[in-house]
């Protein structure tokens, strides 16, 4: 190694282990460094910097150099996403060696602190005289090849390290070169809230905002150990300032060799999910917990595995046999999902009528950016049932969109209508939405088909209130004629309306038709009442339909014939 | 001879034919997307008063359990829950990025999406909030371009020119200052 190469190498061992990371292309506005490194050797450098000195022997081939050094607003950067500014380096080294045809062998000492410097690496922004440190070091250098025999960095974290070889070997990937890093002895300590804030909160909350309101307090520790990296975190997790993770005990470990798989497990003692679910929608979201206290966790090189896990509701279970995720393609894997008699009406406020959910969805796997399930949902609500099939959603849109095809029978309209206010209506009702598409949490798609379910024998009545609210679905005024307004409700033969959405329109059509008339409810043969669909071409815009079903409950002029 | 001629021929006629037959037609439905980006990019650059595009969305669980606080979004020709939402998002950004397209940091490709052209004057804490804001942006424009081709039935190998077309509104629209791509690689300020 020539002494310039050496120069270079100490300056680079500087930045290295203080910010951790490589910076292949420097840039050098150095005002208090006005020299080229790769062009100067050892004794230029000396000359050179403020407080150096250099000692040589005779031949030149021993030497050693005392360099205490403040460089000032240091800049330099690899690219648009990989720079640091305005950063102070009080750099203290002591080194002392010789040079033969070997190359270089000696020892060092080196001690940086950094009072202020930013660093960006993108999508991370570092504000270093918020994250004031230091570091030292000693090694030795054998032959060209620099060892860190210990080395300590205080900060936001600390960092022990010993018996490293740094940097790496022109043979060495940079995975292989990472793996030998990790397989060293180092320890990293964290307070997990400081940590959190740097990492996560300050790089993400653009994106995602909800890391706003997490707060975890605790403490991190990582150490390599020679097959595998250890991860030991002790935490309890905030979420808007209420506890909602007690006693958290990560222990997980991340194998270095491709072949191997290693065990670990998150523990806890409670998990209290009422901080994250909405007090305005769920009933009693304080009783909605995670059963168990214990969550195995496999962790592979290419992929981490998570499971049995049960989520008891108070008022069904809700189960997952073993998530995977797959680190590669950033896809995740689901096994042997089920639902058990969820009781969604003692769940949700705004369902007035009992509706419980059962299912069993085997496996789950992206087919493009899909996470597609298999399996159906059962929900048996008003008497009847509701299957849900073809379930998918797609996580990572930029809006969270999911769907599913849907099929009902026997659903009983009394029980359905009696307690909300759209007006008593009985008989009973089958159908299906073929191709159901919501896009954040607004329906983007669907195809209904709603028509009387002859096969259950029930009085076939509608109330008037009912009748104004179907009249203004189907573009009428939405109240019904003086002599309509003498009876309470009228009797139906059937109800059959097609509605379909998409691209914002919606084309309503009732499925019985006579000369140029559409009926969505249509009257029995001895009288009643027929609701006509007056929508011109059955289509209705999405501002429309909308003003439509504020306006469900109102009066007006009606298109309803009552014979 | 005359039988290896024949044969020639045959073999030569079945090629036309066969070419004949797999010539496949692709429709691009081009004054729809054309109609579709106008009124987008347009509905995303103008900025109405404060409070008015806020309430022009629906929450995920407005639609289930408050209909009476929804509000219609305007009547487009290509426009679902998808591109409302986008939209809505996309106009929110607009004006922290409008500042930096004015000073020439920020230019509209060719390709419908946001070029950062430089990042001169900028400190680091600023460049990672425009980048993160570029990202944004683009990653938006990006599935607004897949939900615009979904609805008119485009393949996924004609979204590049989705894109072209939604480009050009972009530039129309873009502030003064910014930087427009006109031809492949080259820039020229607005």
């Amino acid at each position: 190694m020539t002494p310039s190469r050496l120069s270079f190498l100490i300056l680079l061992l500087g930045f290295y282990v203080a910010t951790v990371q490589t910076v292949p292309a420097l840039s050098y506005p150095l005002d208090s460094l006005p020299i080229s490194l790769s062009e100067h050797n050892i004794h230029q450098i000396a000359r050179t910097l403020p407080g150096a000195s250099l000692e040589t022997d005779p031949d030149g081939k021993r030497f050693r150099m005392k360099c205490k050094v403040m460089l000032r607003d240091l800049a330099g950067s690899k690219d648009a996403d990989h720079a640091f500014e305005g950063l102070d380096l009080f750099l203290n080294l002591d080194m002392r060696g010789q040079t033969n045809e070997r190359g270089l062998n000696g020892i060092w000492k080196l001690k940086v602190a950094w009072p202020k410097g930013q660093f960006l690496f993108f999508p991370w922004f570092f504000d270093m005289s918020q994250i004031k440190g230091s570091l030292t070091a000693n090694g030795k250098i054998n032959h060209n090849k620099l060892f860190i025999d210990y080395m300590k960095i205080y900060g936001p974290f600390s960092l022990e390290a010993q018996g490293i070889r740094v940097p790496c070997d022109a043979k060495e990937s940079g995975r292989d070169c990472i793996f030998r890093l990790l397989k060293s002895k180092w320890k990293f300590k964290a307070v997990l809230n400081r940590l959190y804030n740097l990492l996560v909160k300050e790089a993400f909350s653009d994106v995602h905002p909800f890391v706003t309101k997490l707060e975890p307090k605790g403490r991190m520790r990582a150490w390599g150990e020679k097959t595998r990296v250890a991860l030991d975190v002790d935490a309890n997790i905030f979420f808007k300032g209420s506890l909602m993770l007690n006693g958290l005990e990560v222990r997980l470990f991340y194998p270095l060799s491709s072949k191997s798989c290693e065990n670990g497990q998150i523990r806890w003692r409670d998990i209290f999910l009422g901080p994250i679910i909405p007090k305005e929608i769920f009933k009693s979201p304080s009783n909605i917990r995670i059963a168990g206290k214990e969550l195995p966790v496999t962790i592979c090189s290419d992929r981490a595995s998570f499971g049995p896990l049960t989520l008891d509701t108070g008022n069904g279970t809700i189960t997952l046999n073993e998530a995977s995720f797959l680190f590669s393609r950033g896809t995740l894997t689901l096994k042997g999902l089920g639902i058990k008699d969820l009781k969604i009406h003692q769940l949700f406020k705004a369902v007035p009528i009992s509706v419980d959910v059962s299912g069993y969805l085997p496996d789950a796997h992206f087919q493009g950016d899909r996470l597609v399930f298999k399996g159906q949902i059962t929900v048996r609500i008003a008497g009847g049932t509701v299957t849900i099939k073809n379930i998918w959603i797609e996580p990572y849109a930029p809006i969270f969109r999911w769907g599913a095809d849907i099929k009902f029978k026997h659903i009983d309209l009394k029980k359905l209508t009696e307690k909300t206010s759209f007006g008593l209506v009985t008989g009973a009702i089958k159908g299906r939405i073929k191709g159901l598409v919501m896009s954040g949490g607004q329906p983007e798609q669907f195809d209904l088909l709603i028509k009387t379910d002859e096969s259950v024998k029930a009085p076939k009545k509608i109330s008037i209130k009912a009748i104004e609210n179907l009249s203004i679905l189907g573009g009428g005024g939405g109240s019904v004629s003086f002599l309509g307004q003498l009876f309470k409700e009228f009797s139906y033969s059937k109800i059959g309306i097609s509605c379909k959405l998409k691209n914002d329109v919606f084309e309503l059509h009732g499925l019985y038709k006579s000369g140029n008339k559409e009926y969505l409810v249509k009257r029995g043969f001895f009288g009643g009442v027929n609701v006509i669909n007056m929508n011109p071409n059955g289509r209705i815009s999405f501002r429309d339909m909308l003003d439509r079903l504020k306006r469900i409950g109102e009066s007006s002029q009606s298109e309803v014939e009552v014979k | 001879m005359n039988r290896n001629i024949s044969t020639k021929f045959w073999v030569m006629m079945i090629f036309f034919l066969v070419s004949a037959c797999v010539t496949v037609n692709i429709y691009f439905p081009a004054a729809e997307v054309r109609k579709a980006a106008e009124d987008i990019v347009k509905d995303v650059r103008e900025q109405q008063p404060a409070g008015s595009e806020e309430n022009s969305s629906l929450s995920p669980t407005s639609w289930f359990f408050s209909v009476a606080e929804a509000h219609a979004a305007s009547e487009l020709t290509v426009s679902n829950a998808t591109i409302r939402q986008l939209k809505a998002r996309m106009k929110k950004r607009f004006p922290s990025l409008a500042p930096y397209m004015a000073r020439g940091l920020v230019g509209e490709g060719l390709n419908g999406l946001l070029t950062i052209k430089s990042l001169a004057g900028l400190g680091l804490k600023e460049k990672a909030k425009l980048k993160k804001l570029v990202d944004a942006e683009n990653k938006d424009r990006m599935a607004l371009y897949r939900a615009v081709a979904q609805a008119l039935n485009i393949p996924s190998s004609q979204l590049s020119r989705v894109q072209s077309i939604f480009a050009q509104q972009w530039q129309k629209t873009a502030p003064k200052g910014t930087f427009i791509e006109i031809k492949p690689g080259k820039w020229v300020r607005k």
